[in-house]
């Protein structure tokens, strides 16, 4: 039971790191809570499930075309609206949300209220490791979530862009001075924090339903872990993702599984309380 | 609110001629001036006057794999009452319109504007609703109404203790969850069971609380009742649940969209030998949809649905033939809700004219609770004493159990029963009902 447990929760919670990843790259360089991007997720799943089922491509193919997707709908709620509020931090959630709002009526709009199922080859398998069993849409998810956040450690880590991106993050202004062009540092946050959405879309979709509200519920989890892990900090993020991906897991066997989400929501009360900069934050705004 | 259909006469049914174009024009006018006193009523040509009935469905929201059926169904029986001919009531010549408005699943605001429309702005002489009618009691009693609830089994309470001109067009949920549980004990010799349902659908709820009480009486044990709270996508814990208490079957609550995505992450977690019961009267259709193609197949292979009788199962002809026409014209498989929503309009015309009014609400009322079982419905309705449609504002009909037939990826009958409270009263297990199919 305890393995089973432990094995639920690194599934959940590499999910939540993935989605808290996106979330808290696009904060850290623009201090803006991306609701919109439940509606980048939701449109980037559409499009692979679009292009799989009826442009008959192959699944491989339609990922990474949703994957395209999702990041030209991210950089363009950049375009069209964010940066309309990059002086106004405090106008930021209320435009995040509309744009949130807009995306899902968008998704509700072109492909209906519908669930429907995105289909992987794999969909139908399970992977039996001693008393513990993982389906195969799980083990994807964390492979996904796990490939995705080094490529992101490593390009943040090892790259002129990405050290560009932290620079931005730590101070805009200084590094205008220095030659770092911020549009184009806004807009590669944001394509990557869509890539990111798409990635979350490719795992996530098949384990549950595609429809237009699919992210809105589960973005909220992601929202604790970029507080948990601190704001702006993306191997927070992914720590704080699997955190709570296992305290979740560990509480609904342990405690009651009706009050699985309330534990989410009640380790946000607790940090924001507690230690409002979160467990793995320096103190200093960043992307890293 | 969104007026989402209007089911009209065709023009061809409307004008005479293009040299009289102006004809209609001015009975529209004049309908229009009148309109204040008979706001139901419009002239046409050819002297046949239309009654338009309302209906509010869930277009979209939670449950949307139900209401556009509904809405399909009660168009197509409202274009058959016209291209018949439309009907008689007091001497004068009738053809009927639908107006269906979108409640979005939330009756509580959107339904209920779209009530308020409905019934105190166009005058509507019947309601037809599904999911909204707890919502419209204060509005009910402002403006009492015969109301025709064609979805709604949650009990108890019951949706007909609402309001007394609430009539069901429906089993309750006693009428069809007990027997999916005496089913999965006296057939399937399965004794212990998990119930895995929403914490946020008070269907669910209701469905737990029978399958509890009927586990009870017929001597079967829960060993599992865990609940998923509202927007929960990871039922793992749920599954755990229900696998670390060794549960031999397992019933899920909740509607096709609850149901079939908890079925699809059991089948992905390794649980695929045990009966999966619910009663969602899900469609093939649905599951290919829900689940996708082909994983639905193999996930369906060990489901059990226990709710009304199908038409595409029915051996009365007319039954088949709807089930035909309607999957011809919709392309939707229609199911048991399908085909009561069908009938309410066969239903509302018989009252109207056992009333001998298209417009008194209360007289179509009184007519309704006495009328017979009108002749061109297709649900094969059980009557009540006497003849009579209703028992006590409840139309009834047997239940159903249907299991899944992976080689024709489709279901059929496997057992088909009545129920009076907890007992039995008329069973009958269906033996290789695949091979019918």
């Amino acid at each position: 039971m305890l393995a089973q447990a432990v094995a639920n929760g690194v599934v959940l919670g590499a999910l939540f790191a993935l989605l808290g990843a996106g979330l808290t790259l696009t904060y850290g360089v623009l201090q803006v809570p991306n609701f919109a991007q439940a509606g980048v997720i939701t449109l980037a799943a559409y499009t692979m499930l679009w292009l799989n089922q009826s442009a008959h491509w192959s699944f491989w193919l339609a990922v990474l075309g949703g994957l395209a997707m999702g990041g030209v709908v991210s950089v363009l709620t950049e375009r069209v609206a964010y940066r309309f509020v990059r002086t106004r931090p405090l106008a930021a959630p209320v435009v995040a949300l509309g744009m949130l709002l807009v995306l899902d009526n968008i998704a509700l709009v072109l492909f209906g209220g519908d669930h429907v199922s995105l289909s992987p080859p794999y969909a139908g398998d399970v992977i039996h490791l001693g008393p513990v069993s993982i389906p195969a849409v799980g083990v994807a998810l964390v492979a996904t979530a796990a490939v995705s956040l080094l490529g992101l450690y490593l390009f943040l880590q090892r790259t002129r862009t990405g050290r560009a991106l932290r620079a931005v993050s730590q101070n805009a202004e200084a590094a205008a001075m220095l030659g770092v062009r911020l549009e184009r540092q806004y807009g590669i946050a944001f394509f990557i924090s869509g890539i990111l959405a798409g990635l979350a879309a490719f795992a996530y979709g098949p384990v549950y339903a595609v429809f237009p509200y699919m992210a809105d519920a589960i973005l909220l989890n992601a929202f604790v872990v970029v507080v948990l892990g601190g704001l702006g900090n993306v191997v927070g993020a992914a720590a704080a993702g699997l955190l709570l991906g296992l305290l979740e897991s560990f509480g609904a066997v342990y405690v009651s599984a009706a009050y699985q989400t309330l534990i989410g929501f009640a380790v946000l009360l607790l940090m924001i309380v507690l230690r409002p900069s979160g467990l793995f934050s320096s103190g200093e705004r960043r992307v890293a | 609110m969104r007026v989402i259909s209007r089911c009209v006469p065709t023009r061809a049914e409307t004008t005479v001629g293009k040299s009289r174009a102006w004809l209609p024009a001015l009975g529209a006018a004049a309908a229009a001036v009148i309109g204040a006193a008979l706001p139901i009523l419009s002239a046409n040509a050819e002297d046949a006057q239309i009654v338009t009935i309302g209906a509010i469905l869930p277009i979209t929201g939670l449950a949307s794999t139900l209401g556009p059926v509904e809405r399909d169904a009660l168009t197509m029986a409202v274009e058959e009452i016209n291209n018949a001919g439309g009907f008689e009531v007091g001497g004068h010549h009738y053809k009927l319109a639908l107006k269906v408005l979108d409640d979005e699943t939330n009756p509580a605001s959107v339904g209920v504007s779209g009530f308020r429309q409905l019934v105190d702005v166009d005058k509507v002489p019947v309601l037809i609703d599904a999911v909204g009618t707890r919502s419209y009691q204060a509005l009910l009693k402002r403006s009492p109404l015969p109301e025709l609830n064609i979805l709604d089994s949650i009990a108890p309470p019951s949706v007909m203790t609402v309001d007394p001109h609430v009539f069901l067009l429906r089993t309750d949920v006693f009428g069809y969850v007990p027997g999916g549980v005496w089913y999965l004990k006296n057939v399937l010799h399965k004794e212990r069971i998990a119930f895995i349902g929403s914490a946020v659908d008070a269907y669910s709820a209701s469905i737990e609380n029978l399958v509890k009480q009927a586990a009870e009486q017929y001597g079967a044990k829960i060993v599992a009742d865990v609940n998923y709270p509202g927007g929960a996508t990871d039922f793992s814990p749920f599954i755990q649940s229900a696998t670390n208490a060794q549960a031999d079957a397992i019933y899920l609550g909740g509607v096709t969209q609850e149901v079939l995505p908890v079925a699809k992450q059991l089948y992905q977690s390794g649980v695929r030998n045990l009966p999966i019961a619910h009663s969602s009267g899900a469609t093939p259709t649905q599951a290919k949809q829900i689940i996708g193609d082909p994983l639905y197949n193999d996930v369906m292979a060990n489901n059990y649905d226990f709710a009304g009788t199908l038409p595409e199962l029915s051996n009365n002809p007319a039954t088949k033939k709807f089930f035909n026409d309607f999957l011809a014209k919709y392309h939707e498989y229609p199911d048991d809700l399908t085909m009561w929503a069908y009938d309410a309009p066969f239903i509302v015309v018989g009252a109207m004219q056992a009333a001998n009014s298209v417009s008194d609400r209360e007289k179509i009322y009184q007519a309704m609770l006495q009328m017979k079982v009108p002749p061109k419905t297709i649900s094969e309705w059980v009557p009540a004493e006497g003849g009579k449609l209703f028992h006590d504002r409840n139309a009834q009909t047997l239940s159903e159990g249907v299991g899944w037939c992976a080689d024709k990826k489709t279901i059929a009958p496997v057992f088909v029963y009545r129920l009076d409270g907890l007992k039995l009263t008329e069973q009958k297990v269906v033996e290789n009902g695949c091979k019918g199919r």
